[in-house]
């Protein structure tokens, strides 16, 4: 079924997958938006290659369902704006923080100094939140930085950890297992349940890097964790 | 109104029908990963479809009642001792003051549930209170619970002691049939891959969670080892390079750059809970429209004992 820009596809028996042909993240976002204000999906998922909703599919079965999607996606109106706030996250490059320079100036071929200051050198923008509560992907990366996973994830990879990979730039909001290579840490809260908006980062937002000293890191995280 | 825990078991959480909304935020489902034993269990105590209870993993707990009351247990069987003396599950057990309640190690399927008429009282995250434990909230204090925790219960009505009907209680077993749909990027499997992923069985590897299990035995390849990152749900099956697909269970995370091979279906999706590791797998794939035909017939079927249906 195609609408417009989009085609819809099941991809489980509750899952309709929407694809858009210019793979374009902001028009992703603002479409899950009007998609979710509609009040008639369970989940509204997007991703960086489409959108995934999930339906009742006691309610409506799945013809039902599509067919109804598609009168979303012909009636949405112009895109609905997605978050255009900036925010400053302080970034400690340092020892411990950064672990995987030293692998990545092989890697890379670029000194340590260098893929700090091309990772410094632009902003970036928040293009999805996923993975877990929090975590925000952010892009575009440096051409020069892109890089692949880790060949065996870490078992742990701590909150506020800032890895790349590909085109992306991504900050860990938990501690939790990982395959992006680190380069950074920030002190940060990205994530709090008990805080009355519990997430710091959306999508569509506009993150610049401040570089910090490991004093300074460690002042911030007393002040962000106390 | 409270139960103390005398032995907590391997991985005890409290877990309810599960969290939906918010997985645009990152923020799984999570639940029990069997609701459908949670939701017999309270249907024995008379308890709403939202009532939490606790998950006990491959070992029970030992606890004490503070209070008079009804108490029910479903899911995996185990040895289910009563001050010491041995009583059943899918039944209604009445409980006395300073009652001790035992439940041994799961001897088939991996997760025994108790509820207690009222519910456990737990803190709510996100509409629900499920215990996440990756980011530590929801449930007792967003962790497992331990040796000494009191758990608060709600209060509770009349009950008329019954028992789950022997038609309604779920087979366990050690061999599992999970149906599934072609997933997103099934057309990405290799003809060889394809042809075996329905024909032969798996069996389930070390590697489980309640984020997931691998599945090991059958190594399957894609035309390509990553996708971009990708909404993924409960139930998915994707396959990393190392070629053994890897099943999404209750606190799936919610994207993934894996080829999302298969979807189990709604219906089946409570059986994963009770999976093992060395249990055997079999992938069984059905069109989306049987898939609808099985959910509507098997909800029907326990929405007249439940007053809902179970299947998340």
């Amino acid at each position: 079924m195609t609408t417009n820009a989009f085609s819809i596809s099941p991809c489980g028996d509750d899952l309709l997958c929407i694809e858009s042909r210019d793979k374009n993240a902001p028009l992703l976002q603002s479409l899950a938006i009007a998609l979710r204000e509609t009040g008639d999906w369970l989940e509204v998922v997007p991703g960086m290659s489409g959108v995934v909703v999930q339906f009742d599919n006691l309610r409506w079965c799945l013809s039902e369902a599509q067919a109804k999607l598609a009168v979303h996606l012909r009636d949405i109106p112009n895109p609905t704006t997605i978050s255009q706030d900036s925010i400053e996250v302080p970034i400690c490059y340092e020892g411990a923080y950064g672990l995987d320079l030293s692998m990545l100036e092989d890697r890379l071929e670029l000194s340590a100094e260098q893929i700090v200051s091309r990772h410094l050198s632009r902003t970036y923008r928040i293009q999805m939140i996923g993975f877990l509560p929090g975590f925000a992907y952010c892009g575009a990366l440096d051409q020069s930085l892109e890089t692949a996973r880790l060949a065996s994830p870490r078992t742990r990879v701590a909150a506020g950890s800032v890895g790349i990979t590909g085109r992306q730039t991504g900050i860990y909001s938990l501690d939790c297992p990982g395959g992006w290579p680190i380069i950074g840490r920030t002190p940060l809260k990205l994530f709090d349940a008990g805080r009355s908006n519990p997430f710091l980062l959306a999508a569509g937002m506009e993150v610049s890097f401040r570089q910090v000293t490991s004093d300074e890191f460690k002042a911030l995280y007393r002040k962000y964790h106390q | 109104m409270s139960v103390v825990i005398d032995q907590p078991g391997l991985l005890t959480t409290i877990q309810d029908q599960g969290r939906s909304g918010w997985r645009h935020m990152g923020v799984p489902f999570c639940g029990a990963a069997d609701p459908l034993s949670l939701a017999l269990a309270n249907r024995l105590v008379g308890n709403s479809a939202a009532a939490p209870g606790l998950e006990m993993t491959l070992t029970g707990a030992t606890l004490r009642f503070n209070l008079p009351t009804v108490f029910a247990l479903a899911g995996g069987s185990a040895e289910i001792l009563l001050n010491g003396r041995p009583t059943k599950s899918q039944h209604t057990c009445r409980v006395q003051i300073d009652d001790q309640l035992s439940v041994g190690p799961v001897r088939k399927g991996a997760r025994t549930y108790l509820a207690v008429a009222g519910g456990f009282r737990a803190d709510e995250v996100f509409g629900s209170k499920s215990t996440y434990l990756p980011a530590s909230f929801g449930g007792h204090h967003g962790r497992i619970v331990k040796a000494g925790d009191v758990l608060k219960i709600g209060n509770a009505g009349a009950i008329e002691p019954s028992a789950t009907p022997a038609a309604l209680t779920p087979f366990i077993s050690d061999g599992w049939i999970l149906r599934v749909v072609a997933g997103a990027e099934f057309e990405f499997m290799d003809p060889a891959s394809g042809a075996i992923i329905f024909s032969e069985p798996f069996a389930a590897s070390n590697r489980a969670s309640r984020m997931g299990i691998e599945l090991i035995g059958q190594h399957l390849k894609t035309s390509t080892p990553d996708i971009p990152s990708s909404p993924v749900f409960p139930g998915t099956v994707q396959c990393p390079a190392n070629g053994n697909p890897f099943l999404l269970m209750a606190d799936a995370q919610t994207t993934g750059g894996y080829p999302r091979i298969a979807q189990v279906i709604r219906a089946d999706r409570h059986l994963m809970g009770q999976i093992r590791p060395g249990d055997t797998i079999r992938l069984m794939r059905v069109t989306t429209e049987l898939a609808g035909q099985i959910l509507r017939k098997k909800s029907a079927l326990y929405e007249n004992w439940l007053g809902y249906c179970p299947f998340t």
